[in-house]
């Protein structure tokens, strides 16, 4: 994927400013920023769902501004609240979205690869936020996409539903899907993305992996104060409740 | 072309799920429109009788008055309360809508004078609705005449006959159930379609769908066949009951009562697409829905008789949208109506069919 100048404007305020990055299939690329910094506008544009004031976005060959339709056949989106229809059962959810991308859904096993199985009767709005955020990302992969958009995937979730949601999209990765993904926890971009795009209003101002930004800050003379822990206190949650999923 | 109408199907079959499986959105679009239908039609049943709740004040001694009273007690179209009223009372009954008149035979009433009783009754009637009182009128006239002839032996000179032209006679309680079969289909339409649209924008549905390859006529189509789904349930609910319940009598085919609803239903299912569309949220639709729902009440003789307005206003009025559809279903139901005779009313139908739709489809927006 090759976004190049990519600009938003609403009036006078510009949201994303000439943002230009290039994404390699097969590894999980991360837009990394504060609220109000541009991401999910950025992400938006290619998604189709926001027109392209400036620039463009290249996604498999297809120009997302003039061939929005070929875009969205072969991506996978997760937005950041994931509504889908009240009172309709999952596996009934997926089966229309498989019928919408004209694919025969293998409902259950698509249920399965997300953990699932067993709420495949269930209505979305029974589930927890955690659950709801695994079956997000398995109906964004009906489609088989190759590449899947993640919106700040992990936001609101407990630490075992979080750790969990970067397993499986580090599976989903390994399975040859391109990953991007927005989020504003570090932790998260620098434990699951392959490189970073740090935003901060509206622009890119540091985009690498995240172990070469950091390596090129220490570079520079920063020394953090320290004291050297084997463990955090996110580390005595999970110790103390389990590493199992909180459904 | 086939893919495209599976997904629609796909569509409207999630829709129609998640619209059933509501009881609200049950009871809203079901329930309000057959407990309209069983109320009024036990009120009413299937009689073509009229009752006229009437007081007579009899303040006169003379025996004419008496037997003029206990006469009245045997006309089947007057009512008496049972008990005994005055004037004050009778005139606040009247008042709180427990009586449609008053009959007062005053006190000379009935004084014999050269052998014939003679005196002049009066007859009250509420002024905030005259045409009540106007039949009250009429019908004393008609018993005072007949007294007349009885007491006087004289025939009169010119008389009036009156017949009915027509083959069928549509009774009380197929107006009513043309009435509340036409709102039930314009309910799913400016309540059902009109909200769903808007509160699925607010929730980021419609957003989530369109980062598929869903497109904008499919999500329409199979929005508008679901809701037409529950729109002909309803109709049929509505029917079966009036049939198995007040013996309502189908004059007109079966076939063309179906075909007829089915236009109907398309129309005011546009109602819902041309709302939801205008409006910015769940909100703006609501009470657009509301305005366009009682109007249409107003102007199609749910609450004011079309037969009383002037005569450029019933010709503006038989072109509003809920005004052919519940004069199609009277004629259909009450005089045997076949889909040729209901040209002008299904040419109504169509042409703001096509109005509704095209301002919707074009006024669209996924979020």
């Amino acid at each position: 994927m090759v976004v190049d100048q990519l600009t938003k404007r609403y009036g006078k305020k510009t949201t994303v400013d000439s943002v230009s990055f290039t994404v390699k299939q097969g590894e999980i690329f991360g837009i990394l920023g504060p609220n109000g910094a541009g991401k999910t506008t950025t992400l938006e544009m290619i998604e189709t769902l926001r027109p392209i004031d400036g620039g463009e976005a290249m996604l498999d060959g297809h120009d997302v501004a003039t061939q929005p339709d070929r875009v969205r056949q072969v991506i996978g989106v997760q937005t950041q609240s994931s509504p889908f229809y009240d009172k309709v059962k999952l596996r009934e959810l997926l089966e229309l979205l498989g019928t919408i991308y004209g694919k025969k859904v293998d409902s259950a096993k698509l249920l399965e690869s997300v953990q699932l199985t067993e709420k495949a009767d269930s209505y979305v709005e029974k589930l927890s936020g955690g659950q709801a955020q695994r079956f997000s990302i398995a109906a964004a992969l009906v489609n088989d996409p190759i590449v899947l958009f993640l919106d700040e995937p992990t936001t609101g979730l407990d630490p075992q539903a979080r750790r969990n949601l970067w397993d499986l999209i580090r599976e989903i990765r390994d399975r040859g899907i391109t990953v991007i993904l927005t989020t504003h926890y570090m932790e998260e971009a620098e434990l699951l993305c392959d490189r970073v795009a740090i935003m901060e209003a509206g622009q890119i101002i540091a985009l690498d992996s995240p172990t070469k930004l950091i390596s090129d800050l220490l570079a520079q003379g920063f020394k953090k104060e320290t004291t050297v822990q084997q463990a955090d206190l996110e580390d005595v949650f999970i110790n103390l409740t389990g590493k199992g999923l909180r459904d | 072309m086939a893919h495209s109408f599976r997904t629609m199907l796909a569509l409207a079959k999630t829709q129609l799920k998640r619209n059933l499986r509501d009881p609200i959105t049950s009871i809203v679009l079901f329930g309000i429109p057959v407990l309209l239908l069983l109320v009024f039609g036990a009120l009413l049943g299937n009689t073509n009788n009229i009752k006229l709740r009437v007081a007579v004040i009899n303040e006169s001694n003379h025996a004419f008055a008496q037997q003029f009273t206990e006469a009245l007690d045997n006309i089947s179209v007057i009512s008496q309360p049972d008990d005994a009223l005055s004037f004050e009372e009778a005139r606040d009954k009247m008042k709180n809508g427990e009586l449609d008149g008053i009959v007062e035979l005053p006190h000379e009433f009935g004084n014999e004078i050269a052998g014939e009783p003679r005196g002049a009754l009066k007859v009250y009637y509420d002024t905030a609705d005259t045409q009540t009182g106007d039949i009250v009128a009429s019908v004393m006239r008609s018993i005072v005449d007949e007294s007349n002839q009885q007491i006087t032996g004289a025939q009169q000179p010119i008389t009036i006959q009156r017949e009915s032209i027509g083959v069928n006679q549509v009774s009380a309680f197929d107006n009513v159930f043309a009435m509340f079969t036409g709102m039930a289909v314009l309910m799913v339409g400016v309540f059902g379609v009109a909200s769903s649209i808007p509160a699925d924008k607010k929730s980021g549905i419609l957003r989530r769908l369109h980062v598929t390859p869903l497109k904008s006529s499919q999500l329409l189509g199979g929005t508008m066949i679901a809701f037409g789904a529950i729109a002909l349930i309803a109709v049929a609910v509505m029917t079966l009951l009036a049939v198995l319940v007040f013996n309502l009598n189908m004059h007109g085919g079966w076939l063309t009562y179906g075909v007829f609803m089915i236009f109907a239903t398309i129309m005011m299912l546009g109602f819902g697409l041309a709302i939801a569309s205008l409006a910015k949220n769940s909100t703006q639709a609501d009470i657009i829905g509301q305005v366009v729902f009682l109007a249409s009440l107003a102007v199609s003789g749910v609450w004011f008789p079309r037969a009383l307005m002037p005569e450029l206003l019933q010709n503006i009025t038989f072109a509003m949208p809920l005004t052919p559809v519940i004069d199609g279903i009277r004629e259909i139901v009450g005089e045997g109506a076949t889909l040729t005779a209901l040209g002008p009313e299904l040419l109504v139908v169509a042409a703001w069919s096509v109005v509704l739709y095209g301002f919707g489809a074009k006024l669209f927006r996924w979020s």
